[in-house]
């Protein structure tokens, strides 16, 4: 325990640790911010959310080596790419959830934890017979130097790139919720079903949406996770699990939460690490998601539930 | 490999009733969701209820059987060992097959997907032995896996010839029907790490090591920290990574803290990118790094591109190794019939895979029956050179015979560095940092 303490002091002071643990939790929040809205929006536990991140993986690096013939392009074919994932990924969400999930949501909540589950199933196992196991990663040239020094820390450009992408997925996401008409829908929809449809709001159309957009969101985070790290077709699972945290801590429905849940989740991580070991980063990541269920089950930006 | 389950239950005469009824469409079919197509099923079919000594056509079959990955996280690698099982047990029939006592006998192979699972792995070998009557098995992929079937085969005392697990956990004294053709997981290292010993500019005091929390990486990184004591070097990081870590960051910046003259990664082919990838990332200048596994495949070079380049990695083999070998001849021999048969160039897994079967087809000929027991004490008693090097058991069941090379990507090129009587290049040292490149 006494040596702990130093060790915590050291990581809490060492720059590098807490801006590479901000930075890897601005991934967390984009990942996040899509399944938090299912689950406050539709009351759907989308067991398959990281299994859409690995498509849109897969979706930006099929682009990409189309456009450019590898897996180095130019940052121009990567955005592309993004863009496309987004798109095909998009429309596969909202297509999910209007031809399946919709199909059996009224009917049991219970069975759209299976659902997702087996759909998550569906999309590796394809995956894998497509392209195999073989963990892949996409290398775009991203302009500027290679790595910034921050503080005495050394950040990575294609973290700081995904820190900022997801921080203005997060406020886009935000606007388009607050501002558009369709946003304006899907809160009336999460907020009251029935009075929603009695003002003339289509609610199959309005959850198919959050499915869609929340599918798009997750899968430009999927071509950034190729980028920075690598994909593989089994790698939804750990993906879907620290969104399922990230939620807890944020708290449901909120986008705001999810991007301090994110970055939370990512200090903790990498503060944990750094005082104990890496290979115990995702059971410093579960200790933390009990404490926040009995300290704060609701979240830090949600509502406790009123009897 | 539902394809095979089916096949299994059926019995022979309605086998032949369904061929003709066009059994193979729906066999297809029932395969869709496992790989059935591609897993060895279609040369179980041909071997009737797959015994020892089953008749199929003018000659007898022998039947090899494996559980080994095809789907799953080791699924690259165990695709390796059953393209190479397949093509080396093609090659032996096309060569006539093996005279016992004056009958004639061919290869057969019968596979199961564990799915890269070692719980499924054991229930699949329980399953070839007992329901599939499969006598002489050959291992899966990982050393994991292998532990994992390891019990099923003793239990029976039915021999396992594995060219996949090289963890010293499967070879304790009480082993006595595993055998295994790697050199075991300590000695990963000793050939690249033996070059970091001649080396003066900076001269090596200080390693760092991280390494997978699996059994086989585990067993690699005490053999690196043996070494370092051999060597008189400082471990200044010593740090484990689980299997399914997709950010070694936090590891990286205590490599870089510590400025280490050599850097060992001691994981599998996905950190052994993700390392590299993440060192050039956040600027980890370290001059010598080196990766245990994964580092010497031509996807590791394909996926990095110039990034890849000064990285050392160890390999079990030397596919321009001259070996006067058993079967096959020299490595470049193997080589030249490997590509033949498929559109890649084999790497030390392949070259394991057929060395197991040349290893059983060895045992066979000496003990002269096809008793599981008397081929069990002709593989205990091995001692051949192959186009792999020299497979010679010691009393655990691990190849005593052999030994590591080291490789390094130099201009995104292979070449040969350790040891260095056979080395094909000098290597470079120190690595220049990621600014110069």
């Amino acid at each position: 325990m006494t040596a702990i303490i130093p060790a915590l002091a050291q990581a809490l002071t060492d720059p590098s640790v807490l801006i590479n643990g901000f930075l890897i939790g601005g991934v967390y929040a984009a990942m996040a911010i899509g399944f938090t809205m299912i689950w406050g929006v539709v009351g759907v536990i989308n067991l398959a959310q990281g299994d859409f991140l690995m498509l849109g993986a897969f979706s930006t690096w099929l682009v990409v080596g189309a456009i450019s013939h590898s897996s180095t392009s130019s940052f121009g074919t990567f955005v592309v790419g993004l863009l496309v994932a987004m798109a095909v990924v998009g429309v596969f969400g909202y297509l999910v959830q209007r031809l399946l999930v919709n199909r059996i949501m009224r009917v049991s909540k219970f069975l759209t934890l299976l659902l997702t589950f087996g759909i998550g199933i569906v999309l590796r196992e394809s995956a894998q017979l497509i392209w195999s196991a073989t963990p892949r990663s996409i290398n775009p040239q991203v302009p500027g130097p290679s790595n910034y020094g921050f503080l005495g820390a050394t950040v990575p450009a294609e973290r700081l790139l995904i820190f900022l992408v997801a921080l203005a997925l997060t406020v886009i996401f935000y606007v388009f919720l607050q501002r558009t008409r369709t946003g304006r829908s899907i809160r009336a929809a999460s907020q009251n079903e029935q009075a929603a449809q009695l003002v003339g709001i289509d609610i199959d159309h309005v959850y198919g949406v959050t499915f869609g957009v929340s599918a798009a969101v997750v899968a430009v985070t999927g071509g950034l996770i190729g980028m920075a790290f690598s994909f593989q077709p089994l790698m939804g699972n750990a993906y879907t699990l620290k969104s399922f945290v990230v939620v807890v801590m944020g708290g449901l429905g909120s986008v705001g939460g999810a991007l301090v849940g994110g970055i939370l989740l990512g200090l903790i991580e990498h503060v944990g690490s750094n005082v104990w070991s890496a290979s115990i980063a995702d059971a410093i990541g579960f200790t933390a998601l009990v404490v926040f269920l009995l300290v704060r089950p609701y979240g830090l930006f949600g509502q406790p539930e009123e009897e | 490999m539902a394809s095979d389950d089916r096949s299994d239950a059926i019995s022979e005469s309605r086998r032949k009733y369904l061929a003709g009824l066009g059994a193979a469409g729906i066999a297809g079919i029932a395969g869709c969701g496992g790989n059935g197509g591609n897993d060895g099923s279609s040369s179980s079919s041909s071997s009737t209820s797959t015994t020892t000594g089953s008749s199929s056509g003018g000659s007898k079959t022998l039947t090899l059987g494996a559980a080994i990955s095809q789907t799953g996280e080791l699924s690259k690698e165990g695709g390796l060992y059953l393209d190479s099982y397949k093509m080396t047990i093609q090659d032996v029939n096309d060569q006539g097959g093996l005279d016992i006592d004056g009958t004639t006998y061919e290869f057969d192979l019968k596979t199961y997907d564990d799915q890269s699972d070692p719980s499924k792995s054991r229930q699949l070998f329980q399953k070839l032995i007992e329901e599939d009557d499969v006598q002489y098995l050959l291992g899966p992929y990982s050393s994991g896996v292998t532990l994992a079937a390891q019990p099923v085969v003793q239990q029976h005392k039915l021999p396992m010839v594995e060219g996949g697990g090289s963890s010293t956990d499967i070879f304790s004294d009480s082993n006595e029907y595993v055998f295994g053709t790697l050199a075991t997981a300590p000695h990963y290292a000793d050939g690249v790490l033996s070059l970091a010993d001649t080396y003066t500019d900076p001269e090596v005091q200080e390693v760092a090591l991280a390494y997978q929390n699996d059994i086989f990486s585990k067993g690699t990184a005490s053999g690196v920290r043996d070494l370092c004591d051999q060597y008189g070097w400082d471990v200044v990081v010593d740090e484990s990574f689980p299997s399914g870590a997709n950010d070694l960051s936090s590891i990286l910046n205590k490599v870089k803290n510590a400025d280490p003259q050599v850097f060992v990664v001691a994981g599998h082919y996905k950190h052994a990118v993700l390392a590299v990838k993440q060192m050039k990332q956040y600027g980890v200048d370290v001059p010598m790094t080196v990766e245990t596994v994964g580092a010497t495949t031509s996807d590791f070079i394909d996926e990095l591109g110039d990034s890849g380049n000064y990285v050392y990695g160890t390999s079990q083999w030397a596919s321009n190794a001259n070996y006067d070998g058993f079967f096959y001849g020299s490595a470049p021999d193997y080589v030249e019939r490997f590509g033949k048969m498929y559109d890649y160039s084999p790497d030390y897994h392949n070259a394991s895979g057929s060395a197991c079967i040349l290893t059983y087809l060895n045992a066979f000929k000496q003990a002269g029956s096809t008793d599981p027991g008397a081929v069990r004490d002709a593989l205990a008693n091995t001692d051949i050179t192959t186009f792999f090097g020299s497979v010679k058991f010691g009393s655990n069941g691990a190849n005593v015979g052999k030994k590591t090379v080291g490789y390094q990507w130099q201009k995104k090129k292979k070449k040969l560095v350790a040891p260095k009587s056979i080395a094909a290049a000098d290597p470079v040292y120190p690595a220049p940092t990621w600014s110069e490149r």
